[in-house]
């Protein structure tokens, strides 16, 4: 009887310890849902006032429709201020109809708020870094995807009006909800002579016959629309006709090369505000931006001819395979290599142009369905969308009277039915890119100071050797910052009262006693200049020779690395570098 | 006064060849009469002044005021938030002004080029005065806009006591890239007024010396031929920052000429953070893309399409041809050699046009876009016959029969023949004993150039055997042209001066803003044969038209209608390059009927480049209609306005059947 009572106690107690505690967050946002604009302006906002110790908000301007562009800032003050810390941008959804981007946005700020002082690795980031995040980098576009009828790449662009087919007016014939069932789809018509079939298997649809069969009586018109213009074509001029992903400086084209550019680069106010805050934020090492779809993470160069740096096209291309790892079914990529040519694209300009390592993450890849390597057959598809997705990605085949075709046949696939992750699979997708942010994020330079060595070469001349370390994979200055003079140079500064004053300084390979001090040629040796910054996992011995006595004060300052200060008394000493600081991920060495 | 007293000083007091020895103190009374006659002749004109960016200002507003044809409208603001104005001159014609192309002149995008605006203010009033007649093409078929002045913060750099050539904008801006921004600037030494340069000897870092041939110009080594480098030039100030360097981070952002879009070169100095960065070129860019009835558009400043033909120079990396479309380096090489027959200005420099506003109008906003620095440093010889700036021409050549008899004196390159000639004088004069001889001692090179001016005697020099070299020989021309036409304006001596920081140093160098403005009394010139140039180009614009429709009654309600668009003018309505582009917008032709009623043809057509010289293209169409049924054929185009033709379904000839 008492063994029963032991085993039952046993059993009890043990079962509570292995239970596996969600983490609560102080506004309850589901992610199998898709937040409109005001919805996901609303849930920003509500998230800044639950943990307003973390987080602040701000417009940084309006799109062409006049909506607000919002950023959210997240940093704990108690650990120093956003601009004095390493901080990475993630922004999503510039591709209007590219919608659950803005929601992995959403889920990464909700994720860190709630973690924060609860689970030690996020809590150590996030006193480390800064971190700003556009969910929506193209409100307007997205409202049309939302709002009015639309299919799944639609509206990629704005609502600026473009005359996309020259006769002098503006977006004069879109596309028309004829069914009003809010979604575009296609329009069929009986065809003696036509390439189509009712499909055998599933009459739901229409199939192609081969060339050498028969007609299959049935022809696809196009787009659902009528001619608005009354021009003989239908849908050739409606809203959007440009590409904000096409609208950014570097490697920027004009049209006829790139098509959607417009007419100069930061044209559209949604692209301009994000390159104005970049330029006015030095401190962001780290760019991530989503996009759908195809299961990518993508780095530059986007052009054939864009050359970039080795030692950065390692630095992006570590992370990434990494990024792989954690994505299963994402491919690394290099943009002009393996997917194709983009000019004047967000990450080609955050890279090139201000140095930062940058991403582009194309969600939802359709090997998800079946978490298989390879694409889900026909088949494969069919039973997804009929018993997976209950059929409700598909409006089916009705007669439609139009106007000028006469009686013809309406219907075909939803918005939703491609490249949007299907909502219950939705979190793990945010959950996985997150993470995958966070480890780019702990990769950005993290500077330290090193060893220190203090000889006495002479009456009050001294050989000070001093180390700065980075223990992380990306170097405080790129190859691409450093090579164009980007930014400011990273500074180490001798600072020494009274009548101390500095010899010569610059950099040493070793301790070593036969090793000679490799003396930079310089008005002002107290104050060297390190252009190509510390490099990743690296560290740069630097020496200066000191003439006096008492204290000297070193300070490093990287624009993106921070500040840190040393006071150094100058008698013979040598202090060891501090244990190596903890990773957030293990590397692959260990 | 002070002058003479130092050049007597001087005469009595320098060493000169003792055959001349009595010539000092006649050459003095010389001198001074000469000195009093040349103060009068100078009161006698008034000077022109260039006029700062409020004087330009306030000019357009007068012409706004009084001018019913001008109106002014703000384009946007510079830097420092001075307004850009730009000028609409228009008459009331047979086509309504809102209805027409316009033609576009642009100038001051360089800060230093005042030149430009001076000449595009004053084309407003030219082009005014003019008869109706004349200026029809420019106010009545079509209208004119200027902008006058886009970097007006540059432009005032001028007219600043202490005188510095700005061509950048005043963006501040960390230009040796030491994290802090315009913190060392140059200044006025020696008091001069001027910024000029510094010559600083210094064996170890040295890259430059004096050519042995001409001694105020810098050279760079040549040490095969002994010409070693002994001193490093710098900017005319003190090391501001500490940093070891000399004014490496002044005043002047970027230059506005290599922010546009076409050849942009990212990271580059002067090129600002991205394209169109700059509040100056943004207003400009977008100034023109909201006016697509822009058809032509003539930039004065430092770049040139005009003078030598610009031509097809191969493709950039993304496929963009770099210069000239192919099919366009006809219509360019005519255009310019009409602007050649006209200014006579031919032979300047032609810098790399990438990023700059003309390269941007050609390649992407899509018109003809030309550009010209309307004046550089005239032959000698003409100059001094007709005034100082008004010619510019080829270079003199190197040997004429004259000059290869000459024979070296010793005096700098003066031929001894020049020297005898001078001798000769001073004896005519009886300025001196022809049998005073005194080979010991000779006069400098100035003093003897001095002396043959006031004598009236041509100097003629000795050129060395060897050619001057290829590095030197503009400067050397400038150099001749500043001594022999400009009174020696153009060049400050160099001089030794105690720097604070540098110890003994020169100063001296090119006067700011002498290579690139002429003396103003060139100005009306220029003006008057810009006009004519402007005149001429404008009449060559696209003339399109619709021809009389032919209507063939085909039976059953059937009808044929045919036309034509024609361009009776030279330019075609579209270049090589704005078809290739197609952002320029093309002809629409559109027929009014329903789509429902058309058989054959299609309702709109787009045509976005037909050939001049009365180039056709012909449109077809079967439609179903009634007779005498009303039919529209509208010709609309975004840049040269709208034609409507109403015709009716019944037999009609038209032209050109």
């Amino acid at each position: 009887m008492i063994r029963v009572f032991i085993l039952l106690a046993v059993l009890f107690t043990s079962s509570t310890s292995f239970a596996q505690a969600p983490y609560p967050s102080k506004v309850d946002l589901h992610f199998d849902h898709w937040y409109d604009y005001a919805e996901m302006k609303t849930a920003l906002h509500d998230l800044v006032e639950a943990y307003p110790e973390l987080l602040a908000i701000e417009s940084i301007g309006k799109s062409v429709g006049g909506r607000d562009i919002w950023l959210v800032t997240l940093n704990n003050p108690a650990t120093g201020s956003d601009r004095d810390k390493t901080a990475m941008f993630i922004d999503g959804n510039i591709h209007g109809n590219e919608i659950q981007a803005a929601e992995t946005v959403l889920y990464s700020i909700w994720y860190l708020c709630k973690s924060f002082g609860v689970i030690d690795r996020i809590t150590e980031l996030i006193d480390e870094r800064s971190f700003y995040f556009v969910p929506m980098a193209n409100p307007d576009g997205r409202e049309v995807w939302f709002h009015q009828p639309a299919d799944p790449h639609y509206l990629r662009g704005g609502i600026r009006p473009v005359d996309n087919d020259h006769d002098g007016l503006l977006d004069e014939d879109g596309p028309d909800d004829l069914d009003g069932d809010g979604h575009i789809t296609s329009m069929w018509i009986k065809d003696e002579l036509g390439r189509y079939e009712i499909d055998e298997d599933d009459p739901r649809f229409f199939t192609r016959v081969d060339a050498d069969d028969p007609p299959g009586g049935w022809s696809r018109l196009g787009q659902e629309g009528i001619d608005n213009d009354d021009d003989g074509r239908v849908n050739e001029d409606g809203i959007g006709g440009y590409d904000p992903n096409r609208n950014w400086p570097a490697d920027w084209q004009p049209e006829w090369i790139q098509y959607g550019a417009t007419d100069y680069p930061f044209s559209l106010p949604e692209t301009r505000v994000i390159g104005e805050f970049l330029l006015d934020h030095p401190n962001v090492a780290a760019c991530q931006s989503y996009h759908n779809a195809g299961g990518m993470i993508l780095q530059g160069p986007s052009a054939s001819y864009v050359k970039y740096p080795r030692s950065d096209e390692r630095v992006h291309s570590t992370i990434a395979n990494k990024g792989a790892q954690m994505l299963p079914f994402y491919e690394p990529m290099i943009a002009y290599k393996d997917l194709y040519t983009v000019h004047g694209g967000e990450d080609g300009f955050t890279y090139e142009a201000l140095g930062i390592v940058s991403f582009t993450n194309e969600l939802w890849t359709d090997k998800r369905m079946y978490a298989k390597d390879t694409n889900p057959s026909r088949d494969e598809r069919k039973q997804f969308r009929d018993l997976l997705q209950f059929e409700d990605v598909f409006v089916p085949y009705h007669e439609v009277d139009h106007p000028t075709y006469g009686n013809i046949m309406v219907g075909g696939t939803k918005k939703y039915s491609s490249r949007v992750t299907p909502p219950w699979m939705l979190e793990e997708g945010c959950h996985r890119n997150f993470a995958f942010t966070m480890l780019h994020a702990d990769e950005m330079p993290l500077l330290s100071w090193g060893a220190l060595d203090v000889k006495k070469i002479g009456n009050q001349l001294w050989k000070v050797t001093i180390e700065v370390a980075n223990d992380k994979i990306i170097p405080s200055r790129t190859a691409m910052s450093a090579k164009h003079h980007i930014g400011s140079p990273d500074v180490l500064e001798c600072k020494s009262a009274g009548t101390n004053s500095i010899a010569a300084s610059g950099t040493v390979r070793s301790l070593q006693k036969t090793t000679k001090l490799d003396a930079i040629d310089s008005e002002h040796p107290n104050r060297i200049l390190v252009n190509n910054g510390i490099s990743g996992n690296g560290n740069t011995l630097f020496q200066f020779i000191v003439n006096g006595f008492g204290e000297v004060g070193f300070t490093y300052t990287a624009e993106k690395g921070g500040t840190l200060e040393r006071k150094v008394q100058l008698k013979e000493q040598f202090v060891p570098k501090p244990i190596e600081h903890k990773r957030a991920i293990p590397s692959d060495s260990t | 006064m002070e002058l003479i007293q130092i050049w007597l000083y001087t005469v009595h007091h320098s060493i000169y060849v003792t055959r001349y020895k009595g010539l000092a103190p006649m050459i003095t009374i010389c001198l001074l009469s000469t000195l009093m006659f040349a103060i009068q002749e100078v009161e006698a004109e008034s000077d022109r002044a260039w006029r700062t960016p409020s004087e330009i200002s306030s000019q357009v507003m007068l012409l706004t005021d009084s001018q019913d044809s001008v109106t002014t409208t703000i384009i946007g603001y510079s830097g420092n938030g001075i307004p850009i104005q730009c000028l609409q001159i228009a008459r009331e014609g047979d086509t309504p002004i809102d209805d027409r192309s316009a033609i576009l002149i642009v100038a001051g995008i360089d800060g230093d080029h005042l030149l430009g605006t001076e000449v595009a203010t004053d084309i407003v009033t030219s082009v005014l005065a003019m008869d109706a007649e004349s200026s029809k093409p420019l106010l009545e078929t079509h209208k004119l806009y200027v902008i006058p002045q886009v970097n007006p913060d540059a432009a005032s750099f001028y007219f600043n006591p202490i005188q510095n050539e700005q061509r950048r904008n005043m963006t501040p801006s960390d230009n040796d890239h030491d994290g802090v921004k315009d913190e060392d600037g140059t200044e006025d030494l020696n008091g001069d007024g001027l910024i000029t340069m510094m010559r600083v000897p210094d064996l170890e870092k040295a890259t430059h010396l004096a050519d042995p041939e001409e001694k105020r110009l810098n050279i760079t080594p040549k040490p095969l031929e002994g010409k070693v480098a002994s001193f490093v030039l710098y900017t005319e100030g003190i090391d501001n920052d500490g940093d070891g360097d000399y004014n490496e981070d002044g005043l002047g952002g970027v230059d506005l000429n290599k922010n546009f879009m076409h050849g942009y070169e990212f990271h580059s100095d002067g090129a600002g953070h991205w394209q169109l960065s700059e509040s100056e070129t943004k207003a400009l860019a977008t100034f023109v893309l909201s006016h697509q009835e822009i058809a032509l558009i003539i930039v004065y400043g430092q770049h040139d399409t005009l003078s030598k033909p610009l031509t097809e120079n191969g493709k950039d990396l993304a496929g963009a041809p770099k210069i000239l479309a192919e099919d366009d380096v006809e219509m360019y090489k005519i255009i310019s050699e009409k602007f050649v027959e006209l200014t006579e200005l031919k032979d300047v420099a032609q810098p790399n046009w990438d990023g700059s506003f003309v390269a941007w109008s050609y390649a992407q906003f899509g018109v003809p876009s030309f550009s010209t620095s309307l004046w550089t440093r005239p032959k000698v010889e003409d100059a001094k016959e007709e005034g100082k700036g008004t010619k510019g021409g080829e270079e003199p050549s190197e040997e004429t029969a004259q000059e290869s008899d000459l024979t070296p004196s010793g005096v700098g390159d003066i031929s001894q023949e020049t020297m005898d000639e001078l001798f000769q004088a001073a004896v005519d004069a009886g300025f001196i004993d022809s049998d005073d001889a005194n080979a010991d001692s000779t006069p400098t090179l100035e003093e003897a150039e001095m002396y043959c001016k006031m004598m009236g005697i041509e100097i003629r020099r000795v050129k060395s055997k060897k050619g001057s070299s290829k590095e030197s020989s503009a400067d050397a021309k400038w150099l001749e042209y500043s001594d022999t036409v400009r009174d020696g304006e153009g060049f400050v001596d160099w001089a030794p001066f105690e720097h604070p920081q540098l110890g003994q140093v020169e100063i001296g160098g090119w006067a700011p803003y002498f290579k690139t403005l002429p003396p103003t009394d060139a100005i009306e010139a220029i003006t008057e044969k810009q006009v004519a140039f402007l005149v001429d180009t404008a009449n060559r614009l696209p003339k399109v038209r619709l021809s009389t429709p032919s209507i063939e009654k085909l039976g059953n309600g059937l009808w044929e209608v045919k036309v034509a668009v024609i361009n009776d003018g030279w330019f075609p309505t579209g270049t090589a390059m704005a078809k290739k582009n197609k952002r320029a917008r093309p002809f629409v032709v559109r027929l009014g009927a329903s789509n429902d009623s058309i058989v054959t043809g299609r309702k709109v057509n787009l045509i976005w480049a037909l050939d001049g010289k009365g180039t056709r293209k012909w449109y077809k169409w079967i439609l179903q209609g009634k007779p005498n049924e009303k039919i529209d054929l509208t010709l609309y185009s975004e840049k040269f306005g709208t034609k409507t033709i109403t015709t009716t379904l019944k037999e009609t000839k038209g032209d050109d059947a």
